[in-house]
């Protein structure tokens, strides 16, 4: 016999003495097998269920606070990130600029010497066409 | 609506018929609470179940309590008692939790 039931065959016995058997097979039937203290109530499920909705919203509120902290914390980030991009890019094409503008003024420079020597070649060309010219005419 | 101290009245008065050790055991195997406590209506309707009770034996049993330990404990023993068997309900596959 499991040590459980022994307590439980006692009371029958003892029941059966004092109410006969069968208001006795009544009473142990409407007894549990098992004792009481570990059956839920509908009132400990309703405790239970208010602590579970009072835990669900506890976690809700921190995974909410998590999330605004995570997006705030993101968007500055992000922020950051692109006021640096910004400044790199702004920096560039000021330097882009810059090495665009040397080059620019270089090459003027070039062009304007090299007009000069062609101004003069041309010029030293027709003065030796003019010079031929009245070496011809004194000739004839 | 029976207390937890009339439940306790009565279990003494059956100690005093069966011993302290069986009713302490009693007091073990006896729900904490009224039955109405324990088993919904909605259970309580169905057919399984009502046609499981046992008015007449329960009435038997009420009689043969009231003799013994008087009418007012006894109607307490049978509030705190399950409207049909215990053994009915758990083959029904009713939730005593519920």
């Amino acid at each position: 016999m499991d040590t459980d039931e022994r307590p439980r065959q006692r009371l029958y016995n003892h029941l059966q003495e004092l109410l006969g058997e069968e208001d006795t097979g009544t009473l142990m039937a409407y007894l549990s097998s098992t004792g009481w203290a570990d059956v839920a109530t509908k009132r400990d499920l309703d405790q239970f269920g208010q602590v579970i909705r009072a835990d669900m919203g506890s976690l809700e509120a921190r995974l909410e606070a998590r999330i605004d902290t995570g997006l705030a914390s993101l968007e500055s980030r992000i922020d950051t990130g692109l006021a640096s991009l910004e400044s790199r890019i702004d920096t560039g094409l000021a330097s882009l600029e810059s090495r665009f503008e040397a080059s620019l003024a270089r090459a003027s420079l070039d062009t304007r010497s090299s007009l000069r020597t062609l101004f003069l070649g041309l010029v030293g060309l027709q003065m030796s066409g003019a010079a031929l010219a009245v070496a011809v005419a004194r000739a004839a | 609506m029976p207390t937890a101290d009339d439940r306790s009245a009565a279990i003494a008065a059956m100690a005093v018929h069966i011993g302290e050790e069986a009713a302490a055991t009693l007091d073990q195997l006896l729900p904490r609470r009224p039955w109405w406590d324990y088993v919904p209506a909605e259970v309580l309707m169905r057919y399984e179940v009502a046609i499981a009770s046992e008015p007449a034996a329960r009435h038997s049993l009420h009689c043969a309590l009231a003799e013994r330990i008087g009418h007012d404990h006894a109607g307490v023993l049978l509030a705190f008692l399950l409207p049909v068997p215990a053994r009915v309900l758990l083959a029904q596959g009713v939730d005593l939790s519920g």
